[in-house]
């Protein structure tokens, strides 16, 4: 076997782990996967229809009853109210022929195509009862009967009814159905036309002077130049996250969502653009997560096999696509699941597979990636020298499989543990089972997820630095914490400090921070943090924190901030990556100073922040492969099944339904105005191009302008003629074309502060966005 | 008394807009904005915060300038703020507070709460 190929050691028959040998058989599972595979669970009318996508225009024409009645279906979640409403409008005509609720859902499901495969899982939520569990009647780990064994006694031994079940949404025909009206089919042409954009710049200039999508980094220019991916391929992101439904009760609950990198950035995170995979009820976290995503990937390595066929309404003909996944993005303790790693805590523990290796404290279990060598110290495994921060690694696929090899050749659980911890992965990848050139694979398809990095995870370490309740480890003495400073009375003035922020960020800034001192430990959201860290915090600590620590914390500031953006030039990524490496370092010598107490100050968190610029050049704007589309995707599920009996269940339901309306709206654009106003300009407006409109109020009379006003205008016009006085018909408001609204003095201070949200400061230049 | 410039090639300025109109020269029209110009921002505190305390003072109707309404890049923050600049008195200014790089974040408004952490309640609360 040559090193670093890991294909057929998936043939072996030397595997000696038990979770190990699991591993590899969902792998070996996947590898075998075919669309009709029963297994899998697709209806043959399902099967059929991805097989034979109609040719057909979309239905665009339904007769007006039957539009009435998908209208009804859309517009109301649930069937109690879409009877109510039918009632109340056969009232109205009596003889309308209007449709059950059951009817009309199966016509959405029909002209959809689009339907959920069923399986079986453990009671508990330890495992699904798909791959190498398909056969099973117990969960393998818990012991727990997957049906109901009363009802089975009760039945005679007839009816097997399953505990739980969840459902998986298969990716194809939601694709298929996005490309059937030319409406949708042409914004999914983005990438055909951006790659080509893309490779005409790099022929014609040699490099991109700024990156602003996963497209532009050079990983996804590499595959489109060696044709893994093809002008006609679809290209995928995964992004999976836990969740907690309800605050206050243990409803965890795990999605996983598909983006289509196909799309622009500017559609593809929309709700309606976002393709749900499959939801894992709890409320138990999954032991085996692998075994949960078996049928949604079972599915996708079918047609990456396979080829999908779609029916492209803008090219009027059907195209055969690959289906590539180049990313996968996951928070921190769902990451580790997907991509077989160790975790965060582990002795090799970046996610990104840089193989840095970490150091702990004496009685400790946790790694941590601290650079310096601590003094007087030599826990063993950990005394190599001084890391330089310039000089990390960069993730290689070359590494990771000649280390999967060995951790997967261990010959017993205690040299495999010794495997583990020396080589940082755990056990294969179940995405180790996609079709090689129909990925980026591991290390490389492994994303960064600024969301938590930035927003919670930065935040959490700094705040609780500050604030001095970071664990201190005897002999270290809090008293000679210098920075710890957000205390007491300034902790208290500091945080009314930042609720008095509100009435000066306009609303376009969504949720402004609460409170920093009340809210902090109940549910200040990752938004809030963002904006505290990142926005207010220059502003509040300059003053409080010591010199050197605000200097430092600037850094890191001026990092994330260019981090952040959605366009982000080759000098953005320079400067970032020169604040982030002198953030990093200086924060090991300001705060951990080499004690080996203090090890534990350097979180994973400063690792993964370094990586960052590299980042953007391998796979774009972290941004664009970040854990907020889900975040999102989660919070508005989450808002839709509220008080719900079965939520899990309910949830379930509510995915599938969301997923047929988008699909139903990508095949019949026009049923997309439902219940907006639609997308014309608002009464009064007017369109100056280019993405600004004025907006009203409008005075109706010229109004004259004060002197300082007028002598602006003659500096702006320094031919307008001497006259005794000028007047305007004044407007009150401007949308500009990031689709924030700016006001006016003039209309603004006509509320008290208490009740706005400044919207009138302006950033202005000559250089045209 | 200040007085306005008109703005350089690279130049960022803050204003605060008092209204929008639009001017007919001619056979053209000129759509343009009427605003405040905040101070250039304060070097000390620039150079301190690399750059990310961008604290002007408010100028008012001394700083007044029409300009193209196409020059406006953003609706931004400006919160105000009372520094003391290197043992100098403290007075009123403004620290600018633009909206991070995050439509991706803002197409949805709610939030839900994150399962974060690992089971032995380590300090982390979400994983890198």
């Amino acid at each position: 076997m040559p090193p670093g190929d890991v294909e057929d050691l998936w043939l072996q028959d030397t595997i000696h782990c038990d979770n190990l040998r699991t591993a590899v058989e969902f792998v070996k599972g996947l590898q075998g996967a075919t669309l009709d595979d029963p297994s899998l669970g697709m209806s043959d009318g399902a099967l059929h229809r991805l097989q034979n996508p109609p040719h057909e225009q979309s239905p665009r024409v339904v007769d007006k009853v039957t539009r009435l009645a998908i209208d009804l279906f859309l517009g109301n979640p649930s069937e109690a109210t879409y009877e109510t409403n039918c009632r109340a409008i056969l009232r109205f005509q009596p003889d309308l022929d209007l449709m059950s609720y059951y009817k009309v859902k199966s016509l959405v499901a029909n002209l959809t195509g689009i339907e959920s495969v069923i399986h079986h899982m453990c009671v508990k939520s330890c495992i699904a009862y798909t791959g190498p569990f398909v056969d099973l009647d117990a969960c393998p780990l818990c012991s727990e009967l997957w049906y109901d064994q009363f009802r089975l006694e009760s039945s005679s031994g007839l009816e097997k009814v399953p505990h739980q079940e969840f459902h998986t949404i298969p990716i194809g025909p939601q694709l298929q159905a996005l490309y059937r009206s030319p409406e949708s089919a042409s914004h999914a042409h983005y990438l055909r036309s951006e790659s080509h954009r893309v490779h005409a710049e790099l022929d014609h200039a040699g490099s991109l002077d700024q990156y602003s999508d996963v497209l532009h980094g050079t990983d996804l220019i590499k595959a489109f130049e060696d044709g893994r991916i093809d002008e006609n391929d679809i290209v995928l992101m995964f992004s999976i996250n836990g969740a907690q439904l309800y605050a206050k009760k243990a409803s965890a609950c795990w999605i996983y969502i598909w983006v289509l990198l196909n799309l622009s950035p500017a559609e593809r995170y929309k709700k309606k653009r976002v393709f749900i995979g499959g939801f894992i009820p709890g409320p138990n976290n999954p032991k085996n997560i692998d075994s949960f995503l078996f049928p949604g990937l079972q599915h996708l390595v079918a047609l990456q096999k396979e080829w999908l066929r779609i029916w492209d309404a803008v090219l009027q003909r059907e195209v055969e696509s690959k289906v590539f996944l180049a990313l996968i993005t996951a928070d921190g303790p769902s990451m580790m699941h997907v991509t077989g790693m160790v975790g965060y805590h582990g002795k090799h523990g970046c996610r990104l597979y840089c193989g840095m290796q970490g150091r702990r404290e004496h009685h400790g279990t946790h790694y941590f990636p601290a650079l310096l060598k601590p003094l007087n110290y030599n826990v063993s495994g950990c005394t190599h020298g001084d890391i330089d921060v310039k000089n990390l690694l960069v993730p290689s696929r070359k590494r990771y499989h000649e280390n999967l090899r060995i951790v997967i050749l261990s010959s017993n659980n205690s040299q495999y543990r010794t495997r583990c911890l020396e080589t940082g992965i755990s056990k294969p990848s179940i995405f180790s089972g996609l079709d090689p050139s129909s990925t980026l694979r591991l290390p490389h398809s492994a994303g960064s997820d600024i969301m938590h990095l930035a927003a919670l995870n930065l935040t959490d370490l700094m705040i609780s630095l500050w604030r001095g309740t970071i664990d201190c480890t005897r002999p270290d003495d809090k008293s000679t914490w210098d920075w710890a400073v957000l205390r007491g009375d300034v902790w208290q003035d500091h945080g009314r400090a930042v609720a008095a922020a509100l009435h000066y960020l306009p609303s376009s800034f969504d949720r402004p921070p609460h409170n920093i001192a009340d809210k902090l430990t109940s549910g200040y959201k990752a938004w809030e943090f963002l904006l505290y860290l990142y926005g207010l915090g220059p502003g509040l600590l300059y003053g409080i924190l010591p010199d050197r620590f605000f200097t430092n914390y600037c850094k890191l500031v001026l990092g994330i901030r260019l981090m952040n953006q959605h366009r982000i030039s080759e000098a953005n990524v320079r400067d970032a990556h020169r604040a982030l490496l002198s953030f990093a370092q200086e924060f090991e010598l300001f705060y951990y100073q080499r004690l080996p107490t203090r090890i534990h100050f350097v979180r994973p968190c400063m690792h993964l922040l370094v990586h960052l610029p590299h980042e953007v050049l391998r796979i774009g704007p972290p941004i664009c492969s970040s854990q907020w589309t889900l975040k999102h995707t989660i919070g508005n599920l989450g808002e839709e099944i509220k008080q719900h009996s079965n939520p899990f269940a309910n949830l379930s339901q509510r995915g599938i339904r969301r997923t047929r309306a988008n699909a139903l709206m990508a095949i019949i654009p026009d049923l997309e105005g439902n219940g907006s106003s639609g997308g014309g300009l608002p009464c009064g407006s007017k369109d100056l191009q280019n993405g600004y409109i004025l907006l009203c109020a409008r005075d109706k009379h010229p109004k004259s302008l004060r002197e300082c006003e007028a002598e602006a205008l003659r500096r702006f016009l320094p031919t307008l003629p001497e006259t005794d006085g000028f007047s305007v018909r004044r407007w009150a408001r401007l949308r500009i074309p990031t689709g924030q609204i700016c006001y006016t003095t003039w209309k603004e201070l006509w509320k008290s502060l208490e009740k706005r949200r400044t919207a009138r400061m302006v950033k202005v230049g000559l250089c045209l966005l | 008394m200040s007085h306005p410039q008109i703005l350089l090639d690279d130049e960022i300025r803050i204003g605060e807009v008092l209204f929008f109109t639009v001017l007919c020269l001619g056979d053209s029209e000129v759509p343009v904005v009427l605003i405040s110009l905040f101070s250039q921002p304060d070097p000390t505190l620039l150079r301190i915060s690399v750059n990310t305390l961008w604290s002007c003072e408010y100028q008012g109707d001394s700083a007044l300038a029409f300009i193209d309404v196409k020059h406006i890049q953003a609706v931004v923050a400006m919160v105000p703020h009372a520094p003391a600049i290197e043992g100098q008195e403290a007075r009123q200014r403004f620290f600018l507070v633009e909206k991070p790089g995050l439509d991706v974040a803002v197409l949805a408004g709610a939030e839900e709460d994150f399962i974060g952490g690992d089971p032995d309640g380590h300090p982390e609360p979400t994983a890198v």
